[in-house]
């Protein structure tokens, strides 16, 4: 029996199983969450499911996981609002720990950027202008990528795992850049914060993509050049270069 | 009239009506000010379309769980929902039936036939046919302007020069869904 009454409600749960909805499918399992691809109402929708640490204290791990959850749905939410490109919204449930969220439908900067490079590498089918093509659209996705990371700091948002998969194409557009995974973001006014946010990116992208340093210059100067604050920008890459340098001193002396 | 599941919640469901012409508003706003009824009348046009309505019934049925609801029913519960804003007045007054309203939608869960009887003796109106309405067919009374007025939705969101319904529509839901976490 369902009830409609407004107590006695202990027997009022949501499904305890994403995948017993119709048509959903397990898409990732990373550290922290799963995440589905479910039919919501007509709607093609993204379940991100965190899960709870067995480790960790339960009603400890309750509050921190509400709390990554409201981080990532504001950082969401506060993008959206100024314009930047990112899922929508569905429903939150912080007691499950679930952000149903709009199905972005494209492949990720990364599979993009595979695709050039194997475009852009000399075969027997590859001709030189399918080559110089295949260049110049690495060269653009990195301007815009720079472009988009710009306004994200702009409005205060450290993103926290800036990374060539959290970054999906609508409709396979390389100028319609989708940003996702907004679990480690923060907000914070702080230069250090946002050199920090690049320094992830460039690491992760130099290893995802490897001889790709020049293509790593194309974001950093279009970071700075489209930056709705270009002397901010501008401290937050020369910022940039004292991290990188730390980072390389820990790498040394452990 | 339409009857949908709420997925995420087994056993629960709603049921849409759409009226228009109506010209007893004000007697049914006599009733529902006694809070006799069972079923909620719903602003009708800053609805988009059924999984508007859908999403706010579904997080109106997650608040019930939570035994913490806003408002004194699940009907109340589901405009509030529906409404951006936290003040459950300014929630209803935008959303719910207001005298001079000629359409309406009549939301109901688990209604039953008995139900839908009364609602038929009650509204002196013609019920609008949405058989052919799919989950995401436009409503015919959506009014844009007043939407993106009452979801405070601006035009950097829409991109501005983009005129896309789509974009509306997950602006809209966005907005209920981040409601209250701000
Ligand atoms: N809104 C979305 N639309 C389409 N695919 C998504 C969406 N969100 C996540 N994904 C897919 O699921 C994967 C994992 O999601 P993500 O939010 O990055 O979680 P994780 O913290 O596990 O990396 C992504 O790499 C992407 O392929
Ligand atoms: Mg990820």
């Amino acid at each position: 029996m369902t009830t409609l009454a407004t107590t006695n409600n202990n027997e009022i749960k949501s499904i305890e199983n994403i995948t017993s909805l119709p048509n959903s499918v397990l898409l990732s399992q990373g550290a922290e969450a799963k995440t589905y691809k479910i039919d919501l109402y007509g709607i093609k929708c993204i379940v991100k499911e965190r899960f709870v640490k067995a480790y960790r204290h339960p009603t400890l791990d309750q509050k921190i996981s509400g709390k990554r959850i409201l981080q990532e749905v504001r950082s969401l939410n506060k993008c959206k609002k100024n314009g930047i490109d990112v899922p929508a919204l569905l429903l939150v449930d912080v007691p499950s720990n679930r952000i149903y969220m709009e199905y972005i439908d494209g492949i990720t900067v990364k599979q993009y950027l595979y695709n050039c490079f194997d475009q852009s590498k000399e075969t027997s089918t590859t001709t030189t202008q399918t080559q110089t093509e295949a260049h110049q659209q690495q060269i653009d996705i990195c301007a815009e990528i720079g472009k988009q990371i710009a306004r994200i700091h702009d409005l205060n948002i450290v993103h926290g795992d800036l990374t060539t998969s959290n970054m999906l194409l609508r409709n396979n557009s390389k100028s319609n850049i989708v940003f996702i995974d907004f679990g480690l973001s923060y907000t914070s006014t702080m230069t250090e914060d946002k050199a920090v946010d690049m320094y992830v990116l460039e690491r992760a992208f130099i290893s995802t993509h490897p001889n790709s340093e020049l293509l790593f210059k194309e974001i950093l100067d279009s970071y700075q050049k489209n930056s709705p604050s270009p002397k901010v920008a501008k401290a937050i890459l020369d910022k940039l270069d004292q991290v990188r340098l730390r980072g390389r001193k820990k790498l040394a002396f452990g | 009239m339409k009857t949908y599941p709420i997925v995420l919640y087994p056993g629960y469901e709603i049921t849409i009506l759409l009226y228009k012409d109506v010209l007893n508003t004000k007697d049914i706003m006599t009733e529902l000010l006694k809070g006799q009824l069972e079923w909620a009348i719903i602003n009708c046009k800053p609805i988009i379309n059924h999984q508007q309505l859908l999403l706010a019934a579904t997080k109106a049925v997650a608040t019930l769980a939570t035994g913490k609801l806003t408002t004194n029913n699940i009907h109340t519960e589901l405009i509030f929902r529906l409404s951006p804003n936290t003040n459950i007045r300014e929630s209803l007054k935008n959303f719910g039936l207001q005298n001079e309203d000629k359409e309406f939608y009549i939301v109901l869960f688990n209604g039953k036939q008995e139900k839908f009887d009364q609602i038929k003796s009650m509204v002196q109106g013609e019920q609008i046919d949405q058989s052919s309405h799919s989950l995401d067919t436009l409503n015919p009374f959506f009014d844009k302007e007043l939407s993106r007025k009452l979801y405070g939705i601006n035009d950097k969101e829409l991109k501005a020069t983009n005129e896309d319904i789509d974009l509306l529509k997950n602006s809209i839901f966005n907005t209920m869904a981040i409601k209250g976490l701000l």
